[in-house]
């Protein structure tokens, strides 16, 4: 009875250990591997940086990643974050209709692989875990991750996309 | 040991919190309100004549005051939309909103004439802000001792008054006499369906922009603008087509009509918020239009007629 008891403790322990330091991962079916989620809202820490649940699709994990840090960036910057559970920011950083295309040149530099957005994302993994979905073309990863709006906008406004 | 089994409890409750969060989304707010059919049918409604054309419209106070059934299903309707999720204006509070500032909507009518003249679903759609109507209509039906309901649910855009989702059916037959009852023995199949409908059309919306209709035309005051007036040897026609290209959400409209005193532009898609952050509507977006066009080299001073929440008139020439 003790042993089982103590089988169980330690089971539930590493279960915490597990939880705790995250990095934990759900596969999902294999269909999803190309198709595109949207980012969703989690919580905003008090310093305003928005906690986002983020998908991106690549060849491989670390393409797919890094896809997906691109997109919850892009979704700050320039869609507002409609889903999730509305603590977030909806409305976009740059409100100017069709900016995407209007600074196509600026947003193309700053999005490149290593380009300038991975300064205002970083992955919150301590608590949350990844989802996974791979299939024979494409690889589906979605992470948590925390976007500074703040400082994203104050980029913006001193690159003048948007009037201070 | 008991703290640990505690621990390992609440980080499985916040894990789950988590993942809840992932589902919702920004919902429309929407407005129940008895269809035309409906009040015509039980004989809500109001005669006007406007310079010698007589109309019929429904007539939403008087139903709301003196058919406590139409209460009941609405506020029934209402708790069924609440429970999955979505905002509801009340049908009864915005008509009491429209006539505490009814002298001054009559104001505003004479002063600007019959181009103002709003139905009153038109005017409730201003006032309560909302994003979809869902229009009911329901029909009682005895068959011996028992009753069933049939109904119709349609959703409009309340922007553009199409229908954007809908539902119909009649309900089992059942001894209860209780419209709202039976209405929601009769609903309940269709109503996620329903709502998902109502949903895709708002993510739609979110994603791509608002729908209106803006339509520009001259006054004719004899000054000879027209829409085939030349600027740096641009046609004004092309000259607005291009300020709609560059100022719609995607390049997204039609310009269905254009002709020398009047183009229409329909499925006008435009921003949800204006570039300061705060939210867009059909007035704002028409007069960045005439804004643009009391600039040189055009300096045409020009009047702003809104009609609805989706409609605009642009009339040129004069203020």
């Amino acid at each position: 009875m003790k042993l089982i008891f103590k089988l169980m403790m330690s089971a539930a322990i590493l279960c915490m250990v597990a939880l705790g330091a995250c990095k934990t991962q759900t596969n999902i079916a294999n269909e999803y591997g190309s198709y595109g989620f949207n980012t969703t809202c989690i919580g905003v820490d008090p310093n305003g940086a928005q906690i986002l649940r983020t998908w991106g699709n690549g060849i491989n994990k670390a393409k797919a990643i890094e896809q997906a840090k691109r997109n919850a960036v892009e979704t700050v910057l320039l869609k507002g974050i409609i889903d999730g559970n509305g603590q977030c920011d909806k409305r976009p950083v740059i409100n100017e209709v069709n900016a995407r295309e209007k600074y196509e040149a600026y947003f193309n530099a700053f999005f490149r692989d290593g380009g300038a957005y991975n300064k205002y994302v970083h992955l919150e993994e301590s608590r949350t875990s990844r989802i996974k979905s791979k299939n024979s073309e494409m690889e589906a990863w979605s992470v948590v991750v925390i976007v500074d709006r703040s400082a994203l906008k104050a980029r913006m406004i001193e690159d003048n996309v948007i009037p201070r | 040991m008991k703290q640990t089994f505690v621990t390992a409890i609440a980080l499985m409750a916040m894990l789950f919190g988590v993942t809840a969060a992932y589902g919702q989304a920004k919902k429309p707010t929407i407005m129940v309100v008895p269809s035309e059919v409906w009040c015509h049918d039980n004989g809500y409604t109001v005669t006007t004549t406007n310079q010698g054309k007589t109309t019929t419209n429904p007539d939403y106070e008087r139903a709301c005051k003196e058919n406590s059934d139409l209460l009941n299903v609405i506020t029934k309707i209402g708790v069924l939309m609440s429970e999955r999720g979505l905002p509801l204006k009340d049908l009864s509070s915005t008509i009491r909103d429209i006539n505490r500032s009814n002298a001054e909507d009559e104001m505003t009518v004479s002063k600007q004439g019959s181009e103002l003249d709003e139905t009153p679903l038109e005017r409730l759609m201003n006032r309560a802000k909302a994003d979809i109507i869902v229009e009911l209509s329901w029909k009682v039906t005895q068959i011996g001792p028992k009753t069933s309901v049939t109904y119709t649910l349609r959703g409009l855009d309340a922007y553009t008054n199409k229908q954007v989702a809908g539902a119909q059916g009649t309900g089992p037959q059942s001894f209860s006499a209780e419209i709202p009852v039976l209405l929601e023995e009769a609903v309940m199949e269709n109503m996620d369906n329903f709502i998902s409908q109502l949903q895709a059309h708002f993510d739609d919306l979110v994603e791509n922009g608002r729908e209106i209709t803006l339509n520009v035309r001259v006054f004719n005051n004899g000054s000879g603008l027209s829409f085939e007036e030349e600027y740096d040897g641009e046609e004004l026609t092309d000259i607005i087509d291009n300020w709609m290209g560059n100022n719609t959400v995607n390049h997204r409209y039609n310009l269905t009509d254009a002709g020398e005193t009047r183009l229409s532009f329909e499925q006008v898609r435009i921003p949800l918020y204006r570039p300061n952050g705060n939210a867009m509507d059909t007035r704002y977006f028409a007069n960045q239009l005439r804004k643009y066009l009391q600039h040189p080299p055009y300096n045409i001073q020009s009047k702003i007629i809104t009609k609805g929440l989706g409609r605009v008139d642009l009339i040129l020439g004069e203020k």
